[in-house]
């Protein structure tokens, strides 16, 4: 069946393989991984690489900001574990941020893959596990010596044994040490499947290795990405956005340059680093930079090397975009997850009815720790949701998370977890900018302590301050807030919850798009019926003079 | 010698099997006292499905010389459940929510199922806005009552949804698995005030945590039990004196009544018959191990039966806005047989891509117009027209002949639309099409087997359906299975499943803690109560008390992971000591599912589940109207088909199915034939009939 180059038929056959193999490989993950945000909220990703380190095929539901840096931690991981030390069984280990995905908590593996004693793969995983040890997760801290482990890159496990000793220190080091080494369990036996059923393919398609398959694979995909990015007029696109920041705004300045089949996305201009947690490392800003155009250009072919190669990103060293060790990089993602809407407010004008207005990102979340009763350690993380930004065609869906991809924390599980009372979770009415077509609600999340002692609390918020924005005459979104017993509350600063203390957040919500003047009559009955919508703001926004009345909701 | 489903009294009436799906209706009728069984295929009568089942059931009994009151049970299985969500054809249906919380059926689980693709469309919420209201309660997640119901406040909010128009409520408070109490007083007050109302209460059709998801099952089963209950009592009367039992999607059947008070445990009831006349088929022939494969007209459904049972799931999707991908849908925790979409069937279209690759599906051609070669006016090339081209299907004996079906035609469409575009020769691009089908068949296969860390080397393929025998050859390579089984009569296998179930009914009681803090006087006492309602209503179904079967399971995790395994625990009262047999149990299966168990973590309890099961049935099918009149021996025949191994094509011996004598043994390659289908058999391999027509390949 293999012959010299690969023909449509059995190239089409050998890539759903791979996407399988890397599925098969995320729900081993799924079903034994223990930190809630793997196993609820799915923050990790399955890669298939080749053993230069360059990805082949990926699973389905996989975290975007992940996708563009495991291939680059692959990379660096090889430099320091050449292929002929490694060994069949082994798995090579980090939470480097300058070589990960730009935080502690998310632990990168490589498990590597051999058939025929030659090494024909690589399966790399990362999860954002619970707990990482040190300040609970927060941009307050000021070096990442707070941040908690900082584990270099290790070989975790040799030829299928476990180094005990980094066991122990993981172990010592962490709040919840069962649970992160049942996450690392997940990551070891996902990989040995993986790296089984590769052997399996290879044997049943009589092909020594996945040379011939990957090198179709990138070509098809590259051409496909040039091909639409060739359509775009050649040039230089602008595009400004703000953040909270932690005291002050931060400036993520960008120019996306193209010029023919290739696109250059360039962040001179945006702040300098910090000394709060919220810098934001390159590997981190060239996945989101690739995945927004990913999403643009290309987002029916399944991602791998071919679909980066067109795309170079760069960012000036020291900038918020590309810090230098030991900056805190804690909260990377209150910077990062606002990449996608400075490159879509670029390209909105050159790729009409493709971009998409800002989303009330970044991915919220409620980080809680403390002490239970019988002294048993709690720790938890409650992921929650803004609006989704407004396309062409397309109102933005209430609560839907975007950049990331990070499913909510059910409330039932979280009141197992940790000793907290969720008192309400509702869309916002009224909060989506307004525009022909609708930016999506956020949501407030009210929470009470049922703890006796006092539980430590930090938050990933962001948008608090500078909104969501509405694309071509549509409106921005409304912004977030935090109060804690009805002060608002700086949440980029770590806070301390007691008995009966009463929090309140209130998500951002999406961007609209096009002049709401036009959105159809019968889309504004339907808004005011499903709740999202007041008849004031119907009116003031819509020109609505209908006769709905709050009994009719 | 053969006993009926339920009861002694019917013991020497007929049995009429009717499954009704979204064309045809398949009727199997039987006959305990001899085993004789006739089948049927008519078309379905969509307005009002009844109609059809009932005109065909009068015709196949006519055609067997039998009266209508020679019937003395009816076994059901339908489609209409999952028709009545995707063509929202539901009741109003209300929503009342814990205090806070009425839009998690509007926010779901706030993730895209396709990172790619930035504005993802979801499915519409069954209940609408102004049906989605609160009542101000609260339960803890220890099943504490932190907020008590206001009575009057119920009172009100029930009453405003009816005025408003609501036929059916769905009642979902937070942590109602922990404690009913408060679903039971709203059940209550509706019931009291507005009797004609139905209500559907979380603790009830799902008692299991997450409150989406259980929130989407209840909504989902108080939209469609007004139409459901409606339509089951409407059939009963039509069937007059035939007591009517429907096929569950968990492999069990119920009387119409209690079936009709819980729809949604019906939406694969048709597939899941399949499944189980696969079981029936394989345990039959000594196979118990099987990947049961049916692949009809617009798609292919697979499910793992092991040990003679096939493998349950606790969830699965409907509404999907894209068929094939997981999330995509609303998700419905209830127990069935674990059924997965693995692919395309016979009308599914191949096509090329804008990178210049083929495609099969999952846009499919249907009945009308149907693959190119029907010549019904479809001009894209479907998996049928290769599997023409290829040989493996006769154009002269399409269902038996009576449907003629044009290779120039399959040609064509072939030739213009893939081999040429990919500049490849005709009948590579016919081979193409379908090595891929079977690729992406063998995909899904293989996730599942290795999901709970199965060897397909242990396992038989069981290829029903019309074009299962076609495929099943190439698949069963693929996967690694060395045995393929095709029982008699695949194109009705789920009308014949639906003769082989015993009664089932099962409980759950869902509360999460770690297994050591279990209250076990508290646990005994519900666990006792809870078998002793399900032998009442075995026994209301006709079982006799020793027939019986029960078992308990429990569904355990290491403490802090989020997804159970189910395991069996001993029966009868649970003493502290048996915490160690549970612990072991459940360390080996998880050792065998993932690799390798944690020494020191402690185990949780997310729930307890109690199975019962009535008689098997013991039923022994002796065909009437299988075989095809006017052939006389067992090798009719040879054809020239298309073999990879020789890129080429070469001549093979055409069989007739009916014919050959059980315990011949015969080598691949070769055609074996039968009214609704092929079976193909390639080279390296044996196939004899066993004596219970099951038709067996190794290879």
């Amino acid at each position: 069946m293999a012959r010299k180059g690969i023909d449509s038929i059995t190239l089409e056959v050998l890539w759903n393989r791979l996407i399988a193999i890397a599925e098969e490989a995320a729900t081993e993950i799924v079903r034994t991984a223990f930190s809630t945000t793997i196993r609820e909220s799915r923050n990790f990703a399955v890669l298939v690489l080749n053993p230069a380190g360059q990805s082949i095929a990926q699973a389905r539901s996989t975290m975007p900001s992940f996708v563009g840096a495991l291939p680059i931690t692959a990379k660096k991981l090889l430099e320091m574990f050449p292929p002929e030390t490694l060994a069949p069984d082994d798995l090579i280990l980090t939470n480097d941020p300058w070589m990960g995905t730009g935080h502690l908590q998310d632990l990168a593996s490589l498990t590597p893959v051999f058939y025929r004693k030659r090494l024909v793969a690589l399966i790399g995983i990362t999860t954002q596990v619970t707990d990482m040890g040190g300040k609970l997760r927060s941009p307050e801290v000021r070096e990442i010596y707070e941040e908690g482990l900082q584990l270099p890159p290790c070989k975790y496990m040799s030829a299928g044994r476990v180094n005990e000793d980094i066991l122990r220190i993981i172990r010592h080091n962490v709040r919840v040490p069962n649970q992160v080494e049942g996450d690392l369990i997940s990551h070891m036996s996902a990989g040995r499947l993986a790296a089984r059923r590769i052997g399996e393919m290879l044997g049943e398609y009589r092909l020594a290795d996945l040379e011939a398959p990957a090198a179709t694979i990138f070509q098809r995909s590259e051409n496909a990405m040039r091909e639409a990015v060739k359509k775009v007029k050649d040039g230089e696109y602008r595009f400004q956005v703000s953040t909270d920041g932690y005291d002050e705004p931060l400036v993520i300045r960008v120019e996306v340059r193209v010029r023919g089949s290739s696109i250059l996305v360039d962040y001179t201009g945006s702040s300098p680093q910090v000394d709060r947690g919220l810098n934001c490392v390159l590997n981190y800003v060239y996945s989101y930079s690739a995945y927004s155009l990913k999403c643009l250009f290309c987002p029916q072919v399944p991602n791998n090397e071919g679909n980066f190669r067109p795309v170079t990103v760069s960012a000036p060293e020291g900038s918020i975009l590309n810090p230098r060790y030991p900056a805190p990089v804690n909260g990377r993602s209150m910077v990062g997850h606002f990449i996608p809407s400075a490159i879509f407010g670029a390209l909105c004008k050159a790729v009409p009815g493709l971009a998409q207005a800002a989303s009330g990102s970044p991915t919220w979340a409620i980080n809680a720790a403390g002490v239970a009763k019988e002294s048993r350690r709690f720790a938890g993380n409650f992921f929650l949701h803004g609006g989704q930004g407004a396309a062409d065609g397309s109102d933005g869906r209430v609560c839907l998370d975007f950049p990331s991809n990070t499913s909510n924390t059910p409330i039932e599980i979280l009141e197992h977890l940790v000793p907290l009372l969720v008192e309400r979770k509702a869309s916002i009415r009224d909060s989506g900018g307004a525009g022909k077509y609708a930016g999506g609600n956020g949501q407030q999340v009210i929470v009470k302590s049922l703890s006796d002692g006092p539980i430590l609390l930090t938050f990933m918020s962001e948008r608090t301050r500078h909104p969501a924005y509405g694309l071509f005459g549509g409106k921005n979104g409304r912004v977030g807030k935090v109060t804690l017993n009805g002060r608002p509350i700086n949440p980029k600063r770590q806070w301390m919850m007691n008995q009966s203390d009463r929090l309140v957040l209130e998500v951002p919500s999406g961007g609209g798009y096009g002049d709401p003047k036009d959105r159809p009559p019968d889309a504004v009955e339907h808004d005011l019926k499903e709740g999202l919508l007041s008849v004031q703001k119907a009116r003031a926004e819509y020109n609505y003079d209908g006769d709905f009345t709050a009994a009719d909701a | 010698m053969a006993k009926s489903a339920s009861s002694s009294t019917s013991r020497k009436r007929i049995v009429a099997a009717i499954d009704i799906g979204g064309t045809f209706t398949d009727i199997a009728i039987y006959s305990p006292s001899n085993g004789r069984t006739a089948v049927g295929k008519y078309l379905t009568t969509p307005n009002d499905p009844s109609i059809g089942a009932l005109a065909g059931l009068r015709t196949l009994l006519d055609e067997e010389k039998l009266r209508f009151r020679d019937l003395g049970q009816a076994i059901h299985a339908t489609t209409l459940a999952t028709n009545a969500i995707i063509e929202k054809k539901g009741a109003t249906t209300g929503l009342l929510a814990t205090k806070g919380f009425a839009d998690i059926l509007l926010m779901g689980r706030e993730s895209r199922y396709d990172i790619y693709d930035i504005v993802p469309e979801f499915p519409e919420p069954l209940v609408p806005g102004p049906f989605r209201r609160e009542l101000t309660e609260r339960i803890s997640a220890a099943g504490d009552i932190l907020q008590p119901l206001s009575a009057q406040e119920v009172k009100v909010t029930i009453q405003e949804l009816v005025e408003k128009g609501a036929e059916s409520i769905a009642v979902c408070l937070l942590h109602s698995y922990a404690n009913p109490a408060h679903e039971d007083e709203v059940g209550e007050a509706i019931a009291q005030s507005f009797p004609g109302v139905s209500f559907s209460l979380s603790s009830q059709v799902c008692p299991e945590i997450r409150e989406y998801e259980r929130t989407s099952t209840t909504v989902a089963n108080a939209y469609i039990q007004p139409i459901v209950s409606k339509y089951l009592e409407d059939l009963e009367a039509n069937l007059e004196n035939v007591s009517l039992y429907i096929m569950l999607s968990n492999g069990g059947v119920a009387t119409a009544q209690s079936a009709g008070r819980s729809p949604i445990r019906m939406f694969e009831s048709g597939p899941a018959a399949g499944a189980l006349s696969s079981a029936y088929f394989g345990k039959l022939g000594g196979f118990e191990n099987l990947v049961a494969f049916d692949m009809g007209g617009t798609t292919a459904k697979s499910c793992i039966i092991e040990n003679g049972e096939p493998h349950l799931s606790v969830q699965f999707e409907i509404a999907r806005v894209r068929r094939f991908t997981r999330g995509s849908g609303m998700p419905i925790q209830a127990p069935c047989i674990d059924l997965i979409e693995v692919g395309a069937g016979g009308g599914s279209i191949a096509r090329i891509d804008d990178l210049g690759l083929l495609k099969v599906g999952p846009e499919s051609q249907g009945a009308f117009p149907g693959p190119a070669c029907y010549g019904l006016g479809g001009e894209e090339p479907t998996v049928t027209d290769a599997d023409l081209l290829l040989g493996y299907i006769n154009p002269e004996y399409f269902l038996g002949g009576e449907m003629p079906v044009s290779p120039e035609a399959a040609s064509e469409a072939i030739r213009t639309k893939i081999a040429e575009p990919l500049k490849m020769e005709e009948i590579e691009a016919a081979w193409g099409v379908h090595e891929l089908v079977n690729e992406t068949m063998a995909a899904a296969a293989r996730i599942k087997l290795s999901e709970r860390g199965k060897d397909p080397r242990n396992f038989t393929l069981m290829a029903t359906g019309g074009a299962g025998p076609v495929h099943a050859f190439r698949l069963a390579r693929k996967v690694g299975l060395k045995r393929i089984v095709c029982p008699p009569g695949a194109g009705v296998a789920s009308s014949l499943g639906l003769h082989t179930v015993p009664f089932k009914v099962d409980a759950v009681d869902s509360r999460v803690m770690p297994l050591e803090e279990v209250n076990l006087p508290r646990l005994n006492d519900t666990l006792n109560r809870r078998e002793k309602r399900i032998r009442e209503v075995l026994i209301d179904a006709g079982a006799k008390e020793r027939d019986i079967r029960i078992q308990r399971m429990a569904d355990i995790s290491f403490e802090g992971q989020g997804f159970p395994l189910t395991i069996p625990i001993p029966g009868g009262r649970l003493k502290k000591s048996h915490f160690g047999v549970i612990s072991d149990t459940y360390r080996e299966h998880y050792a065998s599912a993932h690799g390798r168990a944690i020494k020191e973590v402690p185990l949780q309890v997310f729930g307890w589940r109690i199975f019962g099961m009535g008689p098997e049935p013991g039923v022994t099918f002796r065909f009437s109207n299988l075989r095809e009149k006017g052939v006389k021996t067992a090798q009719k025949g040879s054809r020239r088909i298309y073999m990879p191994e020789n890129k080429g094509f070469r001549k093979v011996n055409v069989f007739d199915r009916y014919l050959l004598k059980p315990g011949q043994r015969l080598k691949g390659p070769a055609l074996i034939e039968e009214r609704m289908t092929t079976t193909v058999v390639g080279p390296r391999s044996n196939f004899q009939v066993d004596k219970f027509q099951n038709l067996i390949i190794e290879l």
